[in-house]
């Protein structure tokens, strides 16, 4: 007893892997959800309980279907088949999760540095910052797979515990996979650029299963009965995507079978120890280069003489792109954007009969993107008091910040525009219509209204500033893709509805932000 | 360190009072002692009476509490003025109200004449603020940071170019002109952000702790181009928690506790007024006339 209890507090002791893990999750847990955090909970024990619930009707049906091997058989091929899609789908988004937890550990996480600095062993404090990135991976198993388990044990089909481990494995092979993808982009492209191009792989990773999931839509009937006839040729007992295929392995694994069960553990445990040891150095030597700023090599003289250009507008609409250019993870979240639309637009140009679905899908897409940028323009600007201490109108540089936000959103619409008022002329007129609207409306609503932001978390820009604000500016996009749905369609009576919504969102956003306006950023 | 006694005799007392307000009342007349320390030599003897930075009655409150209560300063045009005083004491607080960032409760502030509340954007034109955190854009390189700059200060573009090449050579940047902000080091950064500030040619440069992060090379170029610029009839307000600068480089000193000024004056004054009644008085440093007149009474 006394011995269990000095191994337990050795473990425990301060620089000990347990203790590093701690720390790891007690920073884990902080980040998520913030004040919101038990509310998460509740919810989430809500939902677990439902799912114990459905688990015990599913395996009830399982127990049910054990007499009768025949269809026995037949079920089991499609859990496993299923079960295996879904393994393959969730661990690539698992791995865009994994990717950008390991860019926050090697880059954004200041408390490396006093770790490396430490006496620990970089090994040490790699492994537990592995396990810490992947522990957050466990949320959907924990709340989806385990209590399949938790049920089968109490209803005597023990082969289904194999997915407590199955579950632990898993999270351990996808936080592998992506350190080693971080680490690998760092060997190949130093640490600075690594940061950026884990977040664009990280992004885009979960972006391509949902363009891949809508392809079969927009390949058209012919074209995807020869994508079935492929699959079906492929699946079949000796075809690559066969019962025996690796495919299926994890899938057999979580189900209980021994063999599949032992080699997915071993790969996982085995994988993730191997990325450990190999990677250690790799790491701190990435971490060290992050610190030091991985500097470009200094330009001599070339007689090149420096020449500025005339005019605060320009300068201003330059320095705008200039500065969302070179920020490629803000980028890709705007892209993203965009991309998440892409299967609407296809619909839409394929079945004309949809076209004021995609009008307004458009429209609303456009003061999104502007909204967007106008924020990270407006709001997010990095040197306000650079701005405020200057002897020029806030307001004024404001609205060349709307107009740098406004060009490239009207550099996607306005073609796509034209190119409808060739194929459909009335469409065409509404779309560059309501959408050049709706994108100067969503900008506006910056400029009357400054807000300050931080431009690294786009995506948490509503929460960041004034709810009204963001309500009224989604109000008079909403007004303008309602407008455009009327004018498109032979809905009229939305027409006043959005005729209506303009105004309200535009107006009130206007009074509201007068008093800001006229402070500047006195406050 | 010999600590002085001056209990009776400290900032609250009456007699320390007194003498603080002579002392502002000689100020607002326009009559300053002329300093000598080892970089500079003051060229004129006479009184200097345009006041570059006056704030009569500033007030601030945060909170229910004054970050800034009733202060009173006048800075005449060519003067390098240190403003002193410990952290929170306000210092930081009357300097964003002086460049436009914060709205004053109370009291008016004018630089070389221009009210900042009625008359902003002239009073902005002959004003650079270089606060402690650079105002900087990451995403930029030195090139591109100047002239979005010099656009906001409508400095004419050739001109700027020209000043923007001078000044990147001259604080060393030149090479490093087309990388990113975000890679320099605490001390470019800080080089990049002095750019900014001298693209426009101000007038009132007021710079808080401007030598954070400098390396001994870049901090001595520093500190002898505000010398020169004040040489040239210029005006520094610098704050500074190292006070072996202001020692050195300050011809007159403010010193400003719970969001007044306490004392102002030459090194000389300040000696004389923290020394009343000691012995040792002339030979201290501005650090011991510092603790003395800012210990709590």
């Amino acid at each position: 007893m006394n011995r269990a209890l000095g191994t337990a507090s050795a473990l425990n002791a301060p620089g000990s892997l347990l203790w590093l893990l701690r720390h790891e999750l007690r920073l884990a847990w902080r980040g998520i959800g913030g004040k919101r955090i038990w509310l998460l909970l509740i919810l989430g024990g809500v939902l677990w309980v439902f799912v114990h619930l459905a688990a015990i009707g599913l395996l009830k049906a399982l127990k049910f279907l054990s007499g009768d091997p025949e269809r026995m058989t037949r079920v089991m091929a499609i859990m496993i088949a299923g079960g295996g899609l879904a393994f393959w789908v969730i661990t690539t988004i698992k791995l865009s999760q994994t990717i950008a937890h390991s860019v926050a550990a090697l880059f954004d996480r200041g408390d490396l540095d006093l770790l490396l600095s430490s006496p620990l062993a970089p090994r040490h404090v790699l492994t537990a910052r592995a396990l810490g990135i992947a522990i957050p991976t466990l949320i959907i198993p924990v709340l989806l797979l385990i209590p399949v388990a938790n049920t089968a044990l109490f209803m005597g089909l023990l082969h289904l515990l194999a997915i407590y481990p199955s579950t632990a494995a898993w999270a351990l092979l996808a936080a592998a996979g992506g350190l080693i993808m971080t680490m690998s982009l760092v060997s190949l492209l130093g640490a600075r650029r690594a940061k950026t191009a884990a977040q664009l792989l990280g992004a885009f990773m979960g972006a391509a299963f949902f363009l891949a999931s809508q392809l079969p839509g927009w390949l058209g009937r012919p074209r995807q009965d020869q994508f079935n006839q492929w699959i079906s040729s492929h699946i079949g007992a000796d075809g690559m995507f066969g019962p025996e295929s690796l495919l299926w392995l994890p899938a057999r694994s979580f189900l209980g079978e021994p063999l599949p069960l032992l080699v997915f553990l071993l790969v996982c445990v085995g994988g993730f120890w191997l990325v450990v040891q190999v990677t250690h150095k790799r790491f701190t030597e990435g971490t060290q280069e992050s610190l030091v700023g991985g500097r470009t090599r200094p330009r001599s003289d070339d007689g090149r003489a420096v020449k500025f250009h005339a005019g605060l507008a320009r300068i201003t609409i330059f320095k705008e792109w200039r500065l969302l250019w070179r920020d490629p993870r803000l980028i890709s979240q705007v892209v993203l954007q965009v991309l998440y639309l892409l299967p609407l637009m296809f619909i839409g140009f394929r079945r004309p009969d949809n076209a004021h679905f995609v009008v307004m899908g458009c429209v609303f897409m456009a003061a999104m993107l502007a909204g967007n940028l106008a924020w990270l323009t407006i709001a997010a600007e990095d040197a306000p008091e650079l701005v405020g201490t200057a002897p020029v109108a806030l307001t004024r540089v404001r609205y060349y910040k709307a107009v740098a936000a406004c060009i490239p959103v009207l550099a996607i619409l306005v073609p796509l525009a034209l190119y409808w008022l060739i194929t459909h002329p009335w469409n065409g007129v509404v779309l560059l219509v309501c959408g050049v609207g709706a994108t100067f409306s969503a900008a506006l609503c910056h400029v009357w209204n400054p807000q300050k932001g931080d431009r690294r978390d786009m995506k948490a820009r509503h929460k960041q500033g004034n709810i009204i604000i963001s309500i009224l500016e989604g109000m008079a996009s909403l007004g303008w893709a309602v407008l455009a749905v009327g004018l498109a369609s032979t809905w009229w009576w939305l027409i006043p509805v959005g005729l209506l919504l303009i105004p309200i969102g535009l107006g009130t956003a206007w009074i509201i932000g007068r008093p800001k306006r006229v402070l500047g950023l006195l406050a | 360190m010999k600590r002085v006694d001056l209990s009776g005799k400290g900032p609250g007392s009456p007699r320390a009072s007194l003498h603080v307000i002579r002392r502002m009342a000689n100020i607002r007349e326009g009559v300053y002692a002329n300093i000598r320390n080892d970089n500079w030599t003051p060229t004129q003897e006479e009184p200097r009476v345009t006041a570059a930075l006056s704030i009569k009655g500033l007030m601030k409150h945060f909170g229910g509490k004054y970050a800034v209560d009733n202060l009173d300063l006048d800075i005449p045009a060519g003067e390098f003025h240190a403003l002193l005083g410990p952290n929170g004491a306000g210092k930081t607080t009357t300097l964003r109200i002086v460049a436009g960032l914060l709205k004053a409760d109370h009291g008016t502030v004018s630089i070389y004449g221009h009210d900042t509340r009625t008359d902003p954007i002239a009073a902005k034109e002959i004003t650079a603020f270089l606060p402690d955190d650079p105002l900087l854009y990451g995403k930029l390189n030195p090139i591109e940071y100047l002239e979005f700059v010099a656009g906001l200060w409508n400095v004419d573009a050739v001109t700027a170019a020209k000043r923007a090449e001078d000044l990147l050579k001259w604080l060393d940047l030149w090479d490093n002109r087309d990388e990113l902000i975000e890679g320099f080091s605490r001390g470019m950064r800080q080089k990049a952000a002095l750019a900014g500030a001298l693209i426009h040619e101000p007038k009132l440069m007021i710079l808080d702790e401007p030598l954070t992060g400098l390396d001994a090379h870049a901090a001595r170029g520093v500190k002898d181009m505000l010398v020169d610029y004040v040489k040239r009839g210029n005006t520094v307000v610098l704050t500074t928690h190292i006070l072996e600068i202001a020692e050195r480089l300050a011809e007159r000193i403010s010193i400003i506790q719970k969001g007044k000024i306490i004392a102002a004056g030459s090194l000389e004054e300040l000696r004389e007024l923290a020394g009343q009644g000691a012995e040792d008085g002339k030979g201290r440093t501005l650090e011991d006339v510092f603790l003395d007149l800012t210990q709590p009474a």
